[in-house]
């Protein structure tokens, strides 16, 4: 399975993963200049929350064809739920959220998940 | 008219992560390919491959963008576990689509079931918020 993938494609994949959480962040910071901007919004399209936010969206999408080449879809897929645990970690620590036993429980799930893609128990 | 769009989502989602490997896997090492575009001398395959990628990211922008719209129109509590089904649709795509042919394991299997179920506890959101 992932044994014979060369490190660069797992590199690119975290990054990759990196990219669309980052996306997601800016997004949410965007949502917050939208509610909070008066004014013509078309202003807000500029602004660097919204230029960030598709940049790292569109820099995931590419790292992510390129992983595409390599790794196996059926693996791959599933492993972007990282971006999950890494959004709820990232809110918890910029936005000062307080996170439910049940996230906690859900992240374990999905490390666990992934473990079992990565190690190719089968 | 709801649910249909937001099994348009789900499914134009899927859909999207398969072009784009079905593309990927058909235009072969990158390297490969630019030099054969320098070259003018890609091959069919390689061009139908550049086809089935743009494909899928019309796909995925169009489940973006319908999904967007789904967030206003559902309790989130509903629609974000609902989006955990991808993994199914995508497993199954993968393995099942000839062009691709991905094998079927028991170990992927339990690892995307445990995915789904831990993506659907992160994603519900708490109480608090839903009534925000």
């Amino acid at each position: 399975m992932i044994q014979n993938v060369p490190l660069w494609v797992v590199v690119l994949l975290l990054v990759s993963i990196g990219c669309s959480s980052a996306a997601q962040i800016f997004q949410k910071l965007a949502a917050h200049d939208f509610a909070t901007h008066t004014g013509p919004k078309l202003q807000l399209l500029f602004r660097r929350n919204i230029v960030l936010s598709v940049l790292f969206l569109g820099t995931g999408l590419l790292l992510w064809l390129v992983v595409l080449g390599r790794l196996e879809l059926s693996i791959a897929y599933p492993m972007l739920s990282l971006g999950y645990v890494v959004v709820m970690l990232a809110a918890r620590w910029l936005f000062h959220e307080t996170i439910p036993p049940r996230r906690w429980l859900g992240t374990a799930l999905i490390m666990l998940g992934i473990s079992l893609l990565v190690g190719g128990v089968a | 008219m709801k649910w249909l769009l937001l099994a348009t989502s789900i499914v134009c989602g899927a859909l999207g992560q398969l072009f784009m490997k079905a593309g990927m896997q058909a235009l072969g090492a990158l390297t490969v390919f630019f030099t054969a575009l320098q070259n003018g001398n890609a091959s069919v395959e390689q061009w139908f491959g550049l086809l089935w990628v743009m494909a899928g990211i019309a796909c995925y922008a169009i489940a973006m963008l319908v999904w967007i719209y789904v967030l206003g129109h559902f309790e989130l509590s509903v629609a974000y576990p609902l989006l955990s089904l991808g993994y199914i649709l995508v497993y199954l795509g993968a393995v099942l689509w000839p062009r691709i042919g991905e094998s079927f394991t028991l170990g992927k299997t339990a690892g995307i079931v445990l995915i789904m179920l831990g993506v659907a506890l992160v994603a519900k959101p708490s109480e608090a918020t839903q009534h925000e």
